[in-house]
């Protein structure tokens, strides 16, 4: 009797807890029905977003194709940051020296017009593909998981369509895929998370881009994460800009906050 | 000792050609300058993987080695392997037949020494195997033991599955590669 | 009853707080700014540029090319990088002291590039140099400088190489280290096994130990000066030690039984081995200064492949007190026992990650072998990662992310290989010896 009534309380404020946590996730279902407006698919083969296989020759061609030399000079001035971390401890040496590095004055000035770079694209895809060749993916299972995920992909295409059709959610989704590189033979690989504060320009270019858990990251003993990091970095920025996003729903995507961590695959 | 080892090599000679058989090297009679094992084993032990008929009756020549030699143990034994079952190291009434050969000899010539060598197929790992021929090997040793040799005069030792008989890939190479090997270091009549 | 009363009472006061709560959450899910989760990326090797390091001096010309190229193989075959065509280069640097053009090796999807040089200081002394850029990020990452005599060029490339990967992928290298294994020769019924050893990428592989004949298991002690291996000298299988600077050869405790499957503790301190009494293979461990052996598994079963955790507290073993070979753990004394496999078939040579996360071993069910590996604490997720007719002794490498195995194949002209698996059962490669091999050992990263 005396035990009653906190029992009763408490399992009130289990079934409580548990009801708010059904009703959210019920209406956020709902929320993300509404911005997949499914009526409306019209298959553009040419806009569709899909997830590429990363690093494919084709992929690269394409991606080297559309680059001007004028885009190139544009993506030019990077600030020649003052190399402040230049030496460390080498390890077989007594004392280390310092590697002084030069001021260096930006390149992009120095060289006025960038020359075009002289690509032989069959070159590429057949040194490409030597070098797949040399590194037997000897496990055929593997391939034929990789296969599988492909197709799954192509099925669920549908929803990473066009501009037109697909929601932000699924546009980012789609554009990281390919662009995210995961070691999968990290330590604990699946906990590490990155949270990352994205925003944008009209143009899709990224205007900022802050690491939420930053410290949370530097904290950890396992250095794995730092890495993580860096390639949720390097992916955001490789796959910039981000101009598949619809200008009238910019208020939707000025910002946004990506949480990377890696799923089952 | 001179004179034991020219009979002991006239018969390795004689059973030589009436088996006929291409043998393996016998490691436990193979020797590296390391080896502790005395030079009497170093000439050629001719030894048959599987004699599936009684070495007697092959033989063309009316003479067997003499007896108490390292060469007799086989010859009148019949056989100096005996054979396991697939991850087994429990004698079989064929096994326990030899090994009753075996322990007789050894009992008529108590000065004699044995070495017993368990061995594995190719179809366990490294030191799994080791073990597991091990296993075989004292299993040999009990039996012959509980026949009245006495436990010094034998020695084992486990090659695992590093002393195949027969370089197969298949259920007859395993099988013979399953083995425990008897052989004789010193004669009896020392 | 009154309880009854009371409890509905409250029962209508919590359906208010539940209207209350909810609402609140909704109103906060609807003015959430976007937030995407994204689980899926993909696992293709981080593209690196490593351009021919620069020499300023005709006599390293030689030199700073194939470094550049070690290096370059070094990291593709971890699997986790793929070094760029030079063709493909646009930028051709001339001091690596000036900031590289990053939208140049942005053009080529370059992650990283790494720009080295090399100078000579005089005919027997070299400075290396090299600087890791993040393309990106527009960034120096590393910078390192090193000094040798040219002949060791080989080895200042490998630690080039781990410093990239460490910095790269958060975890330590596994390039400037060995492998100590057994080279094979003859028939199958007549095979002539001896102690070799090269270095990880397969150069300068030589003969350690010539005259014996049968040769098993070698195994590094941590400080990469010792092995501990397996030898018949004595017409018995015995373990050994060796000092592969000194070529001093030690024969462990001159047991009268017959001794296998030797190991050393993570410390380097003592040795865990299987001793064999009466047939019957128990596990021993054996205190390297005080010559003091203890004995720690006393089952009639066969206990066998010892192997510590990195931490030295626990042991992964074989055992077959089961029925069948399975693999346990126990603690540093013998202590606790349990059994960690519960899959199908035969599990056997258990060897614990340096990591210290997982534990690999061999399995065998259906007449088919496979390197696996399963998770060291919770004796779940297995995984396996390889499948052939025979594939036995994983081996790992420093940094506890690549297996080393042998592989053999079927027949009388069957061969023993040496293979090697990323912890992820991808990057499947044969690791080049001058003939056949087996028993392969990863050294620790050399001093």
């Amino acid at each position: 009797m005396k035990f009653g009534l906190p029992i009763s309380f408490a399992l009130h404020a289990l079934v409580v807890s548990g009801g708010v946590f059904l009703w959210s996730n019920g209406i956020k279902d709902i929320a993300d029905v509404k911005i997949i407006p499914l009526e409306i698919v019209t298959v553009a083969d040419t806009t569709n977003v899909m997830p590429t296989r990363k690093k494919r020759p084709q992929d690269r061609e394409n991606s080297i194709d559309v680059q001007t030399p004028e885009q190139q000079a544009s993506a030019e001035p990077v600030p020649p940051a003052p190399v402040a971390k230049a030496v460390k401890k080498p390890e077989p040496e007594k004392k280390p020296e310092k590697i002084e590095p030069k001021q260096v004055e930006p390149v992009a000035v120095k060289k006025s017009a960038p020359k075009q770079p002289a690509f032989n694209l069959d070159a590429f895809a057949t040194m490409i593909n030597k070098s797949r060749a040399e590194n037997p993916d000897a496990n055929v299972e593997q391939i034929l998981i990789a296969e599988a995920e492909l197709a799954k992909q192509n099925q669920n295409g549908a929803g990473a369509g066009s501009e037109l059709t697909v929601s932000p959610e699924e546009y980012i989704k789609a554009k990281m895929e390919p662009c995210w590189l995961i070691d999968q033979g990290a330590r604990d690989y699946q906990l590490l998370r990155v949270e990352i504060a994205l925003s944008l320009n009209e143009r899709g270019e990224i205007s900022t881009l802050n690491i939420l858990n930053g410290a949370q990251i530097i904290a950890s003993p396992n250095n794995a994460w730092r890495a993580a990091r860096e390639n949720v970095v390097a992916a955001l920025n490789e796959c910039a800009p981000y101009d598949g996003l619809r200008t009238s729903d910019y208020n939707i995507w000025k910002t946004m906050k990506l949480n990377f961590q890696p799923g089952d695959t | 000792m001179n004179e034991k080892m020219k009979y002991a090599f006239l018969g390795a000679m004689i059973f030589a050609l009436s088996a006929c058989a291409s043998t393996p090297k016998d490691m436990s009679a193979a020797n590296t300058d390391q080896q502790i094992i005395p030079p009497v084993v170093t000439r050629p032990a001719p030894i048959t993987p599987v004699v599936r008929a009684p070495v007697r009756e092959l033989s063309a020549v009316p003479l067997g080695p003499l007896p108490g030699t390292v060469d007799d143990f086989k010859y009148t034994s019949g056989e100096d392997r005996i054979y396991f079952a697939y991850n087994q190291y429990d004698l079989v009434p064929v096994a326990r037949d030899v090994l009753r050969r075996q322990a007789q000899w050894l009992n008529m010539y108590p000065s004699a020494i044995l070495i017993v060598g368990g061995n594995a197929d190719e179809r366990g790992t490294r030191e799994y195997n080791l073990a597991l021929g091990a296993r075989r090997a004292d299993a040999v040793k009990a039996f012959l033991v509980s026949q009245g040799v006495a436990p010094g005069r034998i020695t084992t030792v486990s090659y695992g599955k590093e002393r195949p008989i027969d370089g197969g890939s298949n259920e007859a190479a395993w099988a013979l590669n399953r083995n425990a090997h008897s052989s004789v270091l010193i004669g009896g009549n020392s | 009853m009154q309880h009854m009363m009371k409890s509905k009472r409250i029962n209508g006061f919590i359906a208010t707080v539940t209207a209350v709560l909810a609402a609140f959450f909704f109103s906060l899910t609807a003015s959430a700014q976007l937030e995407i989760d994204i689980t899926k990326g993909n696992a293709e090797p981080t593209l690196i540029a490593i351009p021919d390091f620069l020499s300023a001096h005709t006599e390293t010309d030689r030199i700073a090319k194939d470094m550049a190229r070690v290096i370059s193989d070094d990291l593709e075959r971890s699997g986790l990088f793929d070094a760029l065509n030079h063709d493909l280069f646009i930028e051709k640097q001339t001091d690596i002291n000036y900031q590289p053009r990053f939208a140049d090796w942005r053009l080529i999807k370059a992650r990283a590039l790494v720009s080295g040089r090399i100078v000579r200081e005089s005919a027997n002394r070299l400075k290396v140099e090299f600087r890791l850029w993040d393309i990106y990020g527009g960034t120096q990452l590393d910078g390192i400088r090193f000094a040798t005599t040219p002949d060791n060029w080989r080895r200042i490339a490998h630690k080039v190489s781990d410093a990239i990967y460490k910095r790269l992928t958060g975890e330590a290298g596994y390039f400037d280290s060995r492998i100590v294994y057994v080279a094979e020769s003859g028939p199958k019924t007549n095979r002539r096994k001896q102690l070799a050893i090269m270095d990880q990428d397969g150069a300068n592989s030589q003969t350690l130990l010539a005259g014996a004949d049968l040769v098993l298991t070698p195994r590094f002690a941590p400080s990469a000066q010792q092995i501990t291996y397996l030898s018949w000298e004595t017409g018995t299988s015995q373990v050994y030690l060796l000092d592969i600077e000194t070529g001093r050869r030690e024969l462990l405790g001159n047991f009268p039984n017959m001794t296998l499957a030797p190991r050393f503790s993570p410390d380097g301190q003592s040795l865990i081995f299987s001793m064999i009494k009466r047939g019957n293979s128990d596990v021993y461990v054996m205190d390297l200064r005080a010559r003091s052996t203890r004995r720690l598994t006393t089952n009639s079963a066969i206990d066998v492949s010892p192997s510590f955790s990195p931490d030295g507290k626990k042991i992964v073993f074989n055992s077959d007190r089961g029925g069948t070979p399975q693999l346990y753990t126990m603690n540093a004394d013998g202590s606790n026992v349990k059994r960690i496999s519960f899959g199908e078939g035969r599990y056997t040579a258990p060897n614990w990650s340096p990591r210290g996360d997982l534990i690999a071993f061999t399995n065998s069910h259906h007449g088919r072998f496979h390197i696996g590996v399963i998770n060291a604490q919770t004796g779940r997720a297995e995984r396996m990662l390889t499948d052939s007719y025979l594939d036995e002794g994983p081996t790992w490498s420093p940094n506890g992310r690549v297996i080393l195995f042998t592989r053999g194949t079927r027949g009388i002209r069957g061969h023993s290989e040496i293979w090697s698996i990323d912890l992820t059962g991808k990057n499947l490669r044969k690791v080049a010896t001058p003939g056949d091999a087996s028993d392969p050992a990863w050294s620790p990263i050399l001093p």
